[in-house]
């Protein structure tokens, strides 16, 4: 069974990187590097003295922004889910944000705060807020009330409600919700460092000012080699915290 | 002396009576069926004895204390799908009452454990509900509430979602654990036989709303056994309380 996905995957993989290199082929360097251009490009990529620090910062200043939205949004979404009013006056907020991408925010931010570290926390923290909210908040509104019967029916005190049913059961939508805030984390940080020409985002501008976009793929391949392994990570933390919900997937 | 008092209970949903002025009594040690047709209104008028709906008017004491409209103390409730807390193994799940009321650790699982060997699940202490059969997790229902020490246990159709077989298991398994920890019980069912094996006393209910149209002392001796429903009396008693429904109905 696990060997089974495991060689879909690769399958999966391989067949794409077919098509990809059939496509670059086709098309030349210029338009479509072809995945053996990029593998060669690569070392040069990986050994440039700003590539590591590049992408060291942009990973450490995303965190900052990240963690912020997961420590607002989770206790919002969680209150938003389970109180009447909090979520009659937030909600409007949250549908009007969660549809405007970090993209368009840039400009204005800039305007506000410059170019710094607040501006790329502040772009983080909204792109991923909202998301997280949201998501939390289905979740909450969603825990079975017959077990919070059960648990009533056994008097435990609202508190002991929250603690021994509510959290429980979000627990599993909690580590999703990283999961998934941490893509828009990532996606919203690398947007704000190329409008800046900064960071990681600054070398994929460079990139693409090359003649060869063998050298702009290897980055691109880098970045989701980056949130692949983030988001794997997450979700073997995931399996191991909540084993209940994970053989019960078969995930 | 443990007695359980309900007097004058109504309960109306919007405009829909439910249930009119209905009182009970049961006795020390006293194993009583509620029998009648689907939405007359046993579930109302058992949650309403476990207190989580409140009742329109109406008292219920428990051992002399007035517990009208309050969970908890002296109560424990089988649910008809189990409602196992997913998150939980069989174990906790059964200790889960005494976690709420601070028992320590150790202790409530050391008499978790008590219970669990009990309704037959030795060796399956940390298996997750959804790894257990309907029946198990039914076991895993039954010693969770045996396990509070009520002194009153409530039962909604604890077995109208199993099959046949497994019902009848469970229903001898029910009266070998209540007979070894006897407590006054309270046991809503469809079935005629059932509640005939079952009870010491059976409260036949009209259709909505609920009032008792007979109440019934079922003569058999204890310990009973399978060969009891081909008794002429048995039989007899069938007859008479699916004629007393069938006229309800149609009148
Ligand atoms: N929360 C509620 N709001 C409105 N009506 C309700 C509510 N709960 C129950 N009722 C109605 O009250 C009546 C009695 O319901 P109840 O669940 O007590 O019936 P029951 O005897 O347990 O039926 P069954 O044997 O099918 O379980 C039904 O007509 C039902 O529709
Ligand atoms: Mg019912």
């Amino acid at each position: 069974m696990q060997l089974g996905r495991l060689t879909t995957n690769i399958l999966g993989i391989v067949l794409v990187l077919i098509l990809w290199q059939a496509v670059g082929m086709h098309l030349g360097d210029a338009l479509v590097a072809t995945p053996v251009q990029v593998a060669k490009a690569l070392p040069e990529t990986l050994t440039d003295p700003e590539f590591w620090p590049a992408l060291g910062l942009m990973i450490g200043q995303m965190m900052i922004g990240y963690l912020l939205a997961l420590a607002v949004g989770i206790p919002l979404g969680i209150a938003m889910g389970r109180s009447r009013p909090v979520f009659t006056v937030v909600k409007p907020w949250a549908s009007m944000f969660i549809v405007v991408s970090a993209a368009a925010l840039v400009p204005l931010l800039i305007i506000l705060m410059g170019r710094g570290l607040l501006f790329r926390t502040c772009i983080v923290f909204v792109a991923t807020l909202w998301y997280v909210v949201v998501s939390i908040t289905e979740a909450a509104r969603a825990v079975s009330p017959r077990l919070l019967d059960v648990a009533k029916s056994f008097s435990a005190s609202d508190f002991q409600r929250f603690r021994f049913v509510i959290l429980p059961a979000l627990y599993p939508y909690l580590l999703i919700a990283a999961r998934i805030g941490l893509i828009h984390a990532l996606r919203a940080m690398v947007t704000a460092e190329m409008f800046i020409g900064a960071g990681f985002g600054g070398l994929l501008n460079n990139a693409g000012l090359d003649l060869s976009t063998a050298p702009l793929f290897g980055l691109i391949v880098v970045l989701m080699l980056v949130s692949a392994g983030a988001t794997e990570l997450l979700r073997r933390v995931a399996g191991r915290a909540a084993p209940w919900y994970a053989s019960r997937t078969g995930g | 002396m443990a007695h359980l008092s309900v007097t004058g209970i109504s309960k109306t949903f919007g405009t829909v009576p439910v249930l009119v002025d209905q009182s009970l009594e049961v006795e020390q040690g006293e194993f009583v069926a509620l029998l009648g047709p689907s939405g007359c209104g046993k579930s109302t008028l058992l949650q309403i004895i476990n207190g989580l709906i409140p009742a329109d008017s109406g008292r219920v004491v428990l051992d002399g204390e007035d517990i009208t409209g309050r969970t908890g103390s002296g109560r424990g409730m089988v649910f008809q799908g189990a409602d196992l807390f997913p998150w939980r193994t069989a174990i906790e799940n059964i200790a889960f009452g005494l976690q709420v009321k601070g028992v320590g650790k150790a202790e409530r699982l050391e008499r978790a454990r008590h219970y669990l060997e009990l309704v037959g699940l030795r060796g399956f202490e940390n298996a997750w509900p959804h790894q257990l059969s309907g029946g198990m997790q039914q076991r895993v229902g039954i010693a969770r509430a045996f396990c509070i020490q009520p002194s009153l246990l409530l039962m909604d159709e604890p077995f109208g979602a199993l099959d046949v077989q497994t019902r009848d298991i469970l229903q001898d398994e029910l009266v070998r654990i209540w007979e070894a920890e006897p407590k006054m019980v309270l046991f809503v069912t469809h079935g005629i036989e059932e509640a005939l094996y079952l009870a010491d006393r059976i409260l036949v209910f009209s259709k909505r709303p609920a009032r008792v149209l007979s109440e019934i002392k079922v003569p058999f001796a204890r310990p009973r056994h399978d060969d009891m429903k081909l008794d002429p009396e048995f039989l007899r008693l069938r007859r008479e309380i699916s004629e007393l429904l069938r006229h309800d109905l149609e009148a």
